[in-house]
């Protein structure tokens, strides 16, 4: 399986974008969510770089990507994204966003409509003051979260995170998670400013012009985006799918072994 | 992923209603904030049209990045304008 990965310089060397490709076939952009690398893709990227060239990046200020600059907002962190699409000439790609990558996806596909193929919105919202908030222990913990040590906050997390069900029956899949996070610098800066950027995210009154096929997955059981965030992109989004996934929380790519394969198809039937 | 107590958000609600209400002569909020996004882009393209015609280095490299610190920094003001206004 073919790979590669490289440095896209932005702003005179201010910002650098790290990214990475796998396989060949299709491109399919991931955009992965707060806090987290490229890296936190790994399950996704085995599914789909079967049949796919699978690309993945570290956002501003995250794992390998720098960033002297606060200008923290999902339009910038979509620019990135274009960057590589440009820097790898690819005019066309999937996108599929989660969490926070959702957002970003969405500014994608809205200020870079001819650059995207399809669009799949993971565990994610659509910002302003429609959105369906968490409860206030969720938000008071994620403000919680930026101080504390790595470790413990990966595993504070959990049950945020992850379903019911999952922490009961998942724990192995869930350690995996917690290791493969653990082994990327965490910059504490960049997390505060990605929390910045999702909470002024507001796409809400401009869903209806994207004219991109759309498929919607998220959690039922997601305590940090609830799921009613989920019913509303589907709404607003011109004949976007909607796939709830009854017992999975945010984190659902762990949750749900099949829902990869799912996007992968949903990818294909728009390729 | 909202993080904005409820009086703040009052009083954001209130600044957009009157942001909204002041450029109803020019088009409405989200026509101009539209515009607003159109002007940056356009602005960034002729930075970057201009750099390409450079061949001196670092005369370019200094010119190109001109170009993305008016996208990054226009996107600043975007995104809080549109939250801001609620558009």
């Amino acid at each position: 399986m073919s790979s590669g990965s490289g440095i896209v310089d932005r702003l005179g060397g201010r910002t650098r974008i790290y990214w990475e490709s796998t396989g060949t076939g299709d491109p399919v952009l991931l955009i992965h969510g707060l806090g987290l690398s490229g890296g936190a893709w790994w399950r996704t990227v085995d599914a789909l770089a079967g049949a796919m060239r699978v690309i993945t990046f570290d956002h501003r200020g995250i794992g390998q990507s720098e960033s002297l600059t606060y200008a923290y907002t999902t339009e910038a962190m979509a620019d990135d994204a274009v960057s590589i699409l440009d820097d790898l000439e690819i005019d066309r790609v999937h996108l599929y966003g989660f969490s926070l990558g959702g957002m970003v996806a969405q500014q994608i596909a809205l200020r870079n409509p001819t650059r995207v193929q399809s669009l799949v919105l993971g565990a994610t919202h659509s910002g302003g003051r429609h959105a369906a908030f968490p409860e206030s222990e969720v938000v008071a913990f994620f403000r919680r979260r930026a101080t504390m040590p790595s470790e413990e906050a990966a595993w504070a997390s959990v049950p945020y995170n992850y379903g019911p069900r999952s922490r009961a029956e998942q724990v192995d899949r869930i350690a995996e998670d917690i290791e493969r996070r653990l082994a990327n610098p965490f910059n504490e800066q960049a997390y505060r400013g990605q929390l910045l950027a999702a909470s002024l995210h507001n796409c809400y009154r401009r869903l209806e012009r994207i004219r991109t096929p759309t498929l919607v997955v998220h959690g039922a059981r997601d305590r940090i985006i609830p799921a009613a965030n989920a019913h509303m992109l589907a709404e607003r989004v011109p004949g976007a799918q909607l796939q709830i996934l009854e017992d999975a929380g945010h984190l659902y790519p762990t949750e749900d072994a099949a829902v990869d394969g799912a996007i992968g198809e949903f990818f294909a039937a728009h390729g | 992923m909202a993080f904005m107590d409820d009086a703040l958000g009052r009083v954001v609600d209130a600044a957009g209603t009157v942001g909204r209400a002041a450029l109803i002569p020019w088009g409405g909020a989200e026509a101009c904030v539209d515009a607003f996004e159109m002007a940056i882009r356009a602005l960034s393209d002729a930075q970057l049209t201009i750099a390409r015609t450079v061949e001196v280095e670092p005369v370019r490299a200094v010119l190109a990045s001109y170009s993305e610190m008016t996208r990054d920094i226009g996107a600043t003001h975007l995104s809080r304008l549109r939250w801001l206004l609620d558009v």
